[in-house]
């Protein structure tokens, strides 16, 4: 039998073969959380309040937001959580005055919101997560939405 | 020339059969891509459409000009052209911007001279579902940026308030 050398296109089809088999590996193995096989520790799930923290917002988007919306973090649709609370407190800013002192002046119409969700979280070893495989960083900052409202947040608190 | 030949090649050159199996892979990729990486489509659950209105903000319009949206009339997404409902009211009202002084160290929210906004409500019907307000394909939610359009006008707008 005549033996065939690759052309161009046996190896383009190869290489996007490879990376469809890659991606579905991939995302099979580490997206969806198999509480069973993963860590190795203790595995636990509680309730509890995340705290997200939205600077720089005006009125309209405190007015959205209702006890008991739920929000999302709206990349990976992944839930996160139902409002408990929300907090408005005035925006700040800093200024570098004409004198060159740095005054810390609230800025007029905007605010810092505070919104507290009630969760599930998953508690292991290394990690927390919500609405499934969704995970909790402190400082990380998220977009987070309603069917009401977006925004972006940190999150400021796991309690 | 023909342009497949015996050989089922175009133009003599590419197989038909190999630019199928490109596209048939291609079609995979998308496919793995939108499933696999971006997440699934949202479905809407409820077939019935639930009547709501929501108001855009349009900013930073010049005083010489007349902007005049007719309520009653349909308006649209200006970056795809879909329908997103027809104009229930229209407001028009002085700009506001923040400034900083330097010498009192504080900011000031003041009218802004010779610029006006204008607030544009919009009725239209929505699928709800739990993630979000769809009018079409367009998440209706404070904070969305959709740039409005309609007969004779466009503005560069956010959505600033949700009425279901």
């Amino acid at each position: 039998m005549k033996k065939r050398r690759l052309n161009r296109l046996d190896i383009f089809i190869l290489v996007v073969v490879i990376v469809i088999i890659g991606i579905f590996i991939f995302k099979k193995t580490t997206d969806i959380y198999d509480p069973y096989k993963s860590d190795g520790g203790a595995i636990v799930t509680k309730e509890a309040t995340l705290t997200y923290v939205i600077e720089d917002v005006r009125d309209y988007s405190y007015n959205a937001i209702k006890v008991g919306d739920r929000f999302y973090d709206d990349d990976s649709g992944s839930y996160l959580g139902e409002v408990s609370e929300v907090i408005k407190a005035p925006y700040h800013k800093n200024i570098l005055t004409n004198e060159g002192e740095y005054v810390y002046a609230p800025v007029p119409g905007k605010y810092t919101l505070y919104i507290r969700l009630s969760s599930q979280v998953l508690e292991t070893d290394q990690k927390y997560l919500a609405g499934g495989n969704f995970e909790l960083k402190i400082n990380s900052r998220i977009r987070l939405a309603s069917n009401s409202v977006f925004f972006e947040g940190a999150l400021a608190e796991i309690n | 020339m023909k342009v497949i030949d015996r050989k089922a090649r175009l133009f003599g050159k590419v197989s038909v059969i190999d630019i199928l199996i490109i596209v048939v892979l291609l079609a995979a990729l998308f496919f793995v891509y939108t499933y696999f990486v971006k997440g699934t489509p949202e479905v809407v659950m409820n077939e019935e459409k639930e009547a709501i209105e929501f108001v855009v903000e349009v900013k930073n319009i010049h005083n010489d000009i007349e902007v005049k949206p007719t309520i009653g009339q349909p308006i649209y997404n200006s970056n795809n052209n879909t329908y997103i409902g027809e104009i229930a009211d229209v407001s028009i009202l002085p700009d506001e911007v923040i400034l900083t002084d330097y010498e009192s160290g504080e900011f000031r929210l003041i009218e802004e001279e010779g610029q006006k906004r204008m607030l544009i409500t919009v009725s239209a019907d929505a699928d709800l579902t739990d993630r979000y307000t769809l009018v079409g394909s367009e998440k209706i939610r404070v904070g969305q940026q959709l740039n409005v359009k309609g007969k004779g006008f466009a503005g560069f707008s956010y959505i600033v308030e949700v009425r279901k």
